[in-house]
């Protein structure tokens, strides 16, 4: 019988975890292949063994745990900041009837800024110290993660919101026991997508402007024609990022095991 | 102790005036099971919005035991036609809603939910989340999330309405056993005939646009009702009664 388009069950557990491993086996093969065969000029693209040499070499003697240690938490602080502001922003755009006219202009018009651009004003302000990282950050994925959260407020059902009244909550029982509560799994998604935003701004601040991190090793790397290291990074950056996204992942399934979702995701 | 006066309720539908309630009066007793049938559009969830505060009507009032009511409170449940239990909540915590919120002792709450358990035939589920049971289930919890909440009045919006057929004979069935069991005031829409007939002590039939009462029956037949009833000839008879009221 012919494999009908979105009737299949999606792969799980080993199974899912061979695929993994098969695609990063093909991915390191080719890799070595176009380096080792000397179909690429090293000084393009570094052989596997010289990126692993690189990276113990970074660990050793020039504290490659430190950097990623400072962009963690610049990480941490810039993002954290974000979501204090941005959620409660946005639950409030959604419930409030006021809150929409006074804010959705603003945050469009934030919105459209590069926060790329926003970054020399940011060192004119705050200097090239850890704040004006943290504020790339934090204005970067601010106005999306406000914006993601108003849009999962607004989905909340109206009927859960009328069965609450007339159960006997009041507004703010309202607001605690239902609007919150059912917008937690969307806005841990919206978390989830932006915190991968929040790592371009961090490695842009730390290129542009800083003595330590992980963008700051990619830009010095570069300058010295070091390719190993910069790959190596770069690769530190996208384990980190995996990491992060398998944290969110496995958090939702356990924060939310009533979601209709916490089924279907790995 | 249920009392509408003169209600009525127009609103603006593509800049046009719409009419859908016009001085309507109605009263419910105490201890009685009302049913108003009326066809589809006539305005019958906005009557029930309105009477549980959850809609402001444009003109009229609204009583109960006498006081003026303007806002949604617990003293009128309504049940809904669509699903509208908690998913984040396990059928117990889902039926203890009301009563967390009043800040109730928890043996109070634990003996309240525990009988409405046993009532619904819900022992076994008490800990499932919303999503792992069936339609017919969730109205069932959503019928013994509103009465732990000891409404005064009990309105209720085509619950079974989103149901199969078989099951929905079943919870016509389950809610006449309740009703003679507890005995609590209901106010009841639907637009099945044989429904209401089934299950109320008196029937309405309302008119649509604006809604008024064309005509009301008083449902002959003696408690306890089975299913067995439906299909009785006198059954048969009223029902067309009603039928024929609500087309012409």
């Amino acid at each position: 019988m012919r494999t009908l388009l979105f009737r299949h069950t999606p792969l799980r557990g080993l199974r899912y975890g061979m695929v993994t491993i098969a695609l990063f086996l093909i991915a390191l093969s080719l890799w070595s292949i176009v380096s080792y065969g000397g179909f690429i000029s090293p000084l393009f693209l570094p052989t596997p063994g010289a990126v692993m040499a690189a990276v113990i070499q970074l660990y050793k003697d020039f504290n490659l745990l430190e950097d990623i240690g400072l962009s963690i938490a610049r990480i941490l602080m810039g993002f954290g900041l974000a979501v204090a502001i941005a959620v409660p922003i946005g639950v409030y755009l959604a419930i409030s009837k006021i809150g929409e006219a006074v804010m959705e202009p603003v945050l469009s018009f934030i919105r459209y800024i590069p926060p790329s651009a926003l970054l020399p004003l940011f060192l004119l302000w705050f200097g090239i110290g850890e704040t004006s990282k943290i504020f790339l950050i934090c204005f970067g994925v601010l106005p999306y993660i406000a914006f993601m959260v108003y849009d999962v407020v607004a989905q909340t059902k109206t009927e859960l919101v009328d069965a609450a009244y007339t159960l006997g909550a009041d507004n703010a029982q309202v607001l605690w026991t239902v609007i919150v509560p059912s917008s937690l799994p969307g806005i841990w998604d919206t978390l989830r997508i932006n915190i991968g935003a929040a790592w371009t701004f961090l490695v842009l601040a730390e290129i542009i402007a800083s003595t330590t991190g992980l963008g700051h090793l990619i830009i010095t790397s570069q300058r010295f024609i070091k390719t190993p290291n910069v790959i190596a990074a770069i690769g530190i950056i996208g384990l980190l990022g995996y990491g992060t996204d398998l944290f969110f992942k496995l958090t939702y399934k356990l924060f939310f095991p009533w979601s209709e979702k916490a089924h279907a995701s790995t | 102790m249920l009392q509408l006066k003169n209600l009525s309720k127009t609103y603006t539908q593509n800049g046009q005036q719409v009419e859908a309630i016009k001085n309507l009066n109605l009263s419910v007793s105490e201890r009685e099971f009302i049913a108003l049938v009326g066809p589809s559009g006539c305005g019958k969830t906005t009557l029930l919005k309105i009477i549980a505060g959850l809609a402001s009507p444009s003109g009229g009032e609204i009583f109960l035991d006498g006081k003026k009511m303007l806002n949604p409170g617990k003293d009128r449940g309504l049940v809904f036609q669509q699903f509208t239990l908690f998913p984040w909540l396990t059928v117990r915590k889902n039926i203890s809603f009301g009563l967390d919120i009043q800040h109730l002792s928890s043996k109070e709450k634990a003996d309240i939910v525990d009988h409405y358990l046993g009532v619904t035939g819900l022992k076994d589920f008490a800990e499932f989340y919303p999503k792992n049971l069936s339609g017919g289930m969730q109205q069932r919890v959503a019928i013994a999330r509103t009465l732990a909440n000891k409404p005064k009045i009990l309105l209720m919006d085509e619950p079974f309405g989103s149901l199969d057929s078989q099951t929905r004979s079943q919870m016509q069935e389950f809610l006449t056993q309740l009703w003679e069991a507890e005995r609590q005031t209901i106010l009841f829409i639907t637009h099945d005939v044989g429904e209401a007939a089934f299950l109320a002590d008196t029937v309405y039939v309302l008119k649509r646009r604006p809604m008024e009462i064309k005509n009301v029956f008083s449902v002959p037949f003696v408690r306890p009702r089975t299913h067995a009833l439906k299909r009785t000839k006198a059954f048969f008879e009223f029902e067309n009664k009603i039928a024929q009221e609500l087309e012409r």
